[in-house]
């Protein structure tokens, strides 16, 4: 299967906002892309893509799939021979074959140890704070 | 100074081979192996591309990462705890086995923060 019927067939699974496929330099060989999303901004993600799952291969040689939970989307990232694919799938979807739950137990406190909101934590926020040390 | 959570008793959950804490700052606060302190600095190293890839998606804010194959998951996500003197949030990291979900594990420690 070429890499233009991968995304066909994909991009028809329900809750599949977009997808779009890399070679390993990260050049785009085919792409169904969510709306708005420029040359640059795919080439800075395939970019990226390629270094996410390389630093975790260092430690789990077999690396396959990386999924990436952020606001209200989900983005898949999966080794596909000499390729990467990215999936964005929306949170409502319910696809159990290709996502993880979402269900979220934790909690935000107010200084007085009152629950204030049911909310993940962002990691967002902590690579913001770590962002330094990560540099140095 | 953040504290690990209930570290032993997320160690010993159901497919749990290897797990990690660290504070916001990204520094280990717990360690179960060897293994565990290398997936420390991969972890650290990943979200940076993560935060990185998320952003230019212009998703929205990073909330978990998964990382499967074939015979391990690891999974690495932060929570914020009732705990007055320690609320800032931690970040976990478990590598367990391939058949564990991020639900159950999310699950099983919330019940462990709300039984003690």
């Amino acid at each position: 299967m070429n890499p233009e019927q991968v995304t066909f067939y994909i991009m028809r699974l329900p809750g599949v906002a977009g997808c779009f496929i890399v070679d390993e330099e990260g050049i785009k060989k085919a792409s169904h892309l969510p709306t708005d999303f420029r040359e640059d901004v795919i080439f800075g993600m395939a970019n990226d893509g390629l270094d996410l799952m390389e630093t975790f291969r260092a430690e789990m040689p077999g690396c396959q799939e990386i999924r990436m939970d952020v606001e209200g989307v989900t983005i898949l990232i999966r080794a596909l021979m000499d390729h990467l694919l990215f999936v964005f799938i929306d949170e409502s979807a319910e696809l159990p074959t290709i996502r993880t739950g979402a269900k979220v137990c934790s909690k935000r406190y107010d200084p007085d140890g009152v629950e204030v909101a049911a909310m993940p934590g962002s990691m967002s926020e902590i690579i913001a704070k770590a962002n330094y040390n990560l540099d140095s | 100074m953040t504290k690990p959570l209930y570290p032993e008793k997320i160690d010993d959950l159901p497919g749990v081979r290897d797990t990690f804490q660290t504070n916001r700052e990204l520094q280990p606060i717990y360690e179960s192996s060897v293994r565990a302190t290398a997936l420390v600095e991969i972890a650290a190293v990943g979200l940076k591309f993560a935060g990185s890839l998320a952003k230019q998606s212009g998703q929205g804010t990073l909330d978990r990462i998964t990382v499967s194959s074939d015979t391990e998951r690891l999974m690495i996500f932060s929570l914020n705890v009732k705990d007055a003197e320690t609320s800032a949030p931690r970040v976990f990291g478990l590598l367990t086995d391939p058949y564990v979900h991020l639900e159950m594990v999310t699950d099983a420690i919330g019940e462990i923060i709300e039984t003690q």
